[in-house]
C-alpha cells in the first residue's frame, strides 16, 4: 500500500459566484521513501494539493489516504499531521518562536512531549539539517537559507514519514536553493523519509524517482522525469521550461545527432557528448 | 526611522535578575509600582528610590542604556510638573513626587523587560495564570499571541520602512503640511502594511496548524521552576511592601 493515496479528488475555494475548482478529479501516488516532484505552473492547482495532503484542506469529493488514515475523518486529522510535515514558501512566515532552538521546539512542545525526549527530537533535527550551531541564533540574523533549513528542522522534530515542500526554495537564491535541497536530500537518505517536492523549477525535478505535472487541477503528464521530460511539446503548452541541459539534449536530437541515453543533467550532457566526440574522432582518424 | 521601537528590547547578560522566575519579577515590580504610589514622605520616597538604584545595580544593564527609555514620558512630566507648580498649592513638592513616581514607574517595568526575553515572560504569564484555564481563558493561547507579536515586530517595521520608501519614491511626502495633513499621508503606508499583516497572519496560521497546534496539552522547552533565589527575592518584595505601608501608617 502505498504512503499516499489521492483518489479522485475535486476541491474547490468557497467563492460567491461559485468559484472554479482548483482541484477536479486528481490522482496521485507516494510510496513510502520515495522523491516525487509535482510541477506546475501558477494556478495549476499544485499549492492546493500541499495542503489537502496534510488536512489543511479537505476534499469535497474524492478521498486522500495516508497510511491508511482518511483525511475527511476529523479524527484523523492530527494524525495525519503527524505523518506529513509542510514546508511553505516564505520562511519569515512560518517561525514562531525567537530563537532557531524553540522554534524546533514548537511541534514536539504542541503535541505535549516530555522534556527530555523533546531535547532528544530538537538536537536529532538541529543535526540531520545541519543547523546544530545556530540553535540560540534569532531568525533575524539567518540567512532565507538557513530560515528554510529551520523550518524543515521544525518539521522534523515531529518525526513525520513525508515532508512537502511547497515551492519553498522559490524566495532564496541559488545558494540557499543548494543548501534546502541539499539537507532534503540528505534527510531522504538517512532517514527514508518520503519527499514531495511542489515547484516550477524543473530543473529540480531531474532526481525524482516519480513526476507528476500538474495543469488546471488535474495531472496533465506523470512518469520517470525522462519519460517525463522527453514530451517537450506538452510540457511548453502547460508553460513549464525544460532544464537548459535536456533543452540542448533534444535539439541535438532533432538535428539527427544521434544521443541514446536520456540526458536529465549537465554532467550527463557532458559526458554523452564526450563520449560522442570520442566515437566520431576513432572514425575520422 | 522605526528603528528605535523600544518595546520588548531584551538585554542579554548575565545578572542576579536574569535567574529569576519571570513570575517572581512580574509580582515584585508590580509590588515596587504600588509602593511608588504609597510613598509621599521624604523618608518614603527616599526608600523607593533607594530600592530603584539597587534593582538597577543587580541587573547590571549600564544606566545609560536604561534611562534612556524615559525619553517617551519627558513631555507628560514636564507638562504635569508645570501644571502642579502653577496652579497646585505646595506644587513644587507635589511636582517632585509625581516626577520621582514617574521615573520609578518606568524603569522599574524597564528592569522587567530588559532582563526577562519576550518569550519567558509569556510564559511566566501563562503559568501565573494558569488557574483560569478552569474556567476555559485560553492562556496557553493569549501567551503564544503575545510571544508572535514580539516575534514579528522586527519584521513589520522593516516592512513599513521598505512601504514608506516605496511611496515616497512614488513622490508621497510624509513630512510638510500641518498635523492632520501628515497624519492622512500615512494612510498609504498603513493600508499596504495593513494588508502584508494579514497575509501574514494567515500562511503562519497554516504552518501552526500543519505543526500540531492546539493537537493537546501543551509542554514547554523551558519549564519555569522556582530556586530558592525566588523564595528570597519574594520574601523580601513583600518585607519591603510591608515596611512602606508601616512608614505609611505612622506618617513618617
Amino acid at each position: 500500500m502505498p504512503l499516499i493515496e489521492v483518489d479522485n479528488v475535486t476541491f474547490s475555494y468557497p467563492a460567491k459566484d461559485g468559484g472554479v475548482n482548483a482541484l477536479t478529479g486528481l490522482n496521485l501516488k507516494v510510496e513510502a521513501g520515495s522523491f516525487v516532484t509535482v510541477l506546475g505552473s501558477n494556478g495549476s492547482g499544485k499549492s492546493t494539493l500541499g495542503k489537502l495532503l496534510n488536512a489543511l484542506l479537505v476534499p469535497q469529493s474524492g478521498r486522500v489516504v495516508v497510511d491508511g488514515l482518511c483525511s475527511s475523518d476529523k479524527a484523523n486529522v492530527y494524525e495525519i499531521r503527524k505523518r506529513v510535515g509542510i514546508v511553505f514558501q516564505n520562511p519569515d512566515n512560518q517561525i514562531v518562536a525567537d530563537t532557531v532552538e524553540d522554534d524546533v521546539a514548537f511541534g514536539p512542545e504542541n503535541i505535549g512531549l516530555a522534556l527530555d525526549q523533546m531535547k532528544v527530537r530538537i538536537a536529532d533535527s538541529l543535526a540531520s539539517t545541519g543547523i546544530s550551531d545556530l540553535a540560540l541564533t534569532k531568525p533575524e540574523k539567518l540567512s532565507g537559507g538557513q530560515k528554510q533549513r529551520v523550518a524543515i528542522a521544525g518539521v522534523m522534530a515531529l518525526e513525520p514519514k513525508c515532508i512537502v515542500l511547497d515551492e519553498s526554495t522559490s524566495m532564496l537564491d541559488p545558494k540557499g536553493r543548494t543548501e534546502v535541497l541539499g539537507a532534503i536530500q540528505k534527510l531522504r537518505m538517512e532517514k527514508g523519509i518520503a519527499v514531495i517536492l511542489i515547484t516550477h523549477y524543473m530543473e529540480e525535478a531531474v532526481d525524482a524517482d516519480y513526476v507528476y505535472v500538474l495543469d488546471k487541477g488535474s495531472v496533465a503528464l506523470e512518469g520517470t522525469p525522462s519519460e517525463v521530460f522527453s514530451d517537450a511539446d506538452t510540457l511548453e503548452a502547460l508553460g513549464l521550461e525544460l532544464p537548459p541541459a535536456v533543452k540542448v539534449w533534444q535539439m541535438l536530437r532533432a538535428k539527427g545527432v544521434v544521443v541514446s541515453v536520456p540526458v536529465l543533467t549537465e554532467e550527463d550532457l557532458v559526458s554523452a557528448l564526450s563520449k560522442l566526440m570520442r566515437q566520431k574522432g576513432g572514425a575520422s582518424c | 526611522m522605526l528603528k528605535d521601537v523600544t518595546l520588548g528590547r531584551y538585554y542579554p547578560i548575565e545578572s542576579p535578575l536574569h535567574e529569576l522566575d519571570p513570575r517572581t519579577k512580574m509580582v515584585a515590580i508590580l509590588i515596587y509600582i504600588v509602593t511608588t504610589f504609597l510613598a509621599s514622605t521624604p523618608i518614603t520616597c527616599a526608600l523607593t528610590f533607594l530600592v530603584l538604584c539597587l534593582l538597577i545595580h543587580l541587573s547590571k544593564v549600564p544606566v545609560r542604556y536604561m534611562v534612556k527609555g524615559l525619553r517617551a514620558v519627558v513631555i507628560i512630566v514636564v507638562i504635569t510638573d508645570l501644571i502642579n507648580i502653577f496652579f497646585v498649592e505646595n506644587g513644587l513638592w507635589k511636582a517632585f513626587i509625581v516626577t520621582l513616581r514617574m521615573i520609578e514607574i518606568v524603569l522599574g517595568s524597564n528592569i522587567l523587560s530588559l532582563t526577562t526575553k519576550p518569550k519567558t515572560m509569556a510564559a511566566g504569564i501563562e503559568k501565573g495564570l494558569g488557574w483560569m484555564k478552569r474556567l476555559h481563558v485560553p492562556v496557553h493561547d493569549f501567551a503564544t499571541m503575545i510571544s508572535i507579536a514580539f516575534r514579528f515586530l522586527p519584521i513589520l517595521t522593516q516592512e513599513a520602512d521598505k512601504v514608506m520608501e516605496a511611496q515616497k519614491a512614488r513622490g508621497a511626502d510624509f513630512e510638510s503640511g500641518n498635523l492632520l495633513r501628515r497624519a492622512k499621508a500615512l494612510m498609504p503606508i498603513l493600508i499596504p502594511l495593513f494588508v502584508s499583516a494579514f497575509r501574514r497572519a494567515d500562511e503562519l496560521a497554516l504552518a501552526m496548524d500543519s505543526r500540531l497546534y492546539g493537537s493537546g496539552e501543551p509542554t514547554s522547552l523551558h519549564p519555569l521552576k522556582y530556586n530558592t533565589s525566588d523564595g528570597v527575592s519574594y520574601l523580601l518584595a513583600f518585607a519591603y511592601l510591608a515596611l512602606v505601608i508601616v512608614l505609611k501608617v505612622v506618617h513618617v
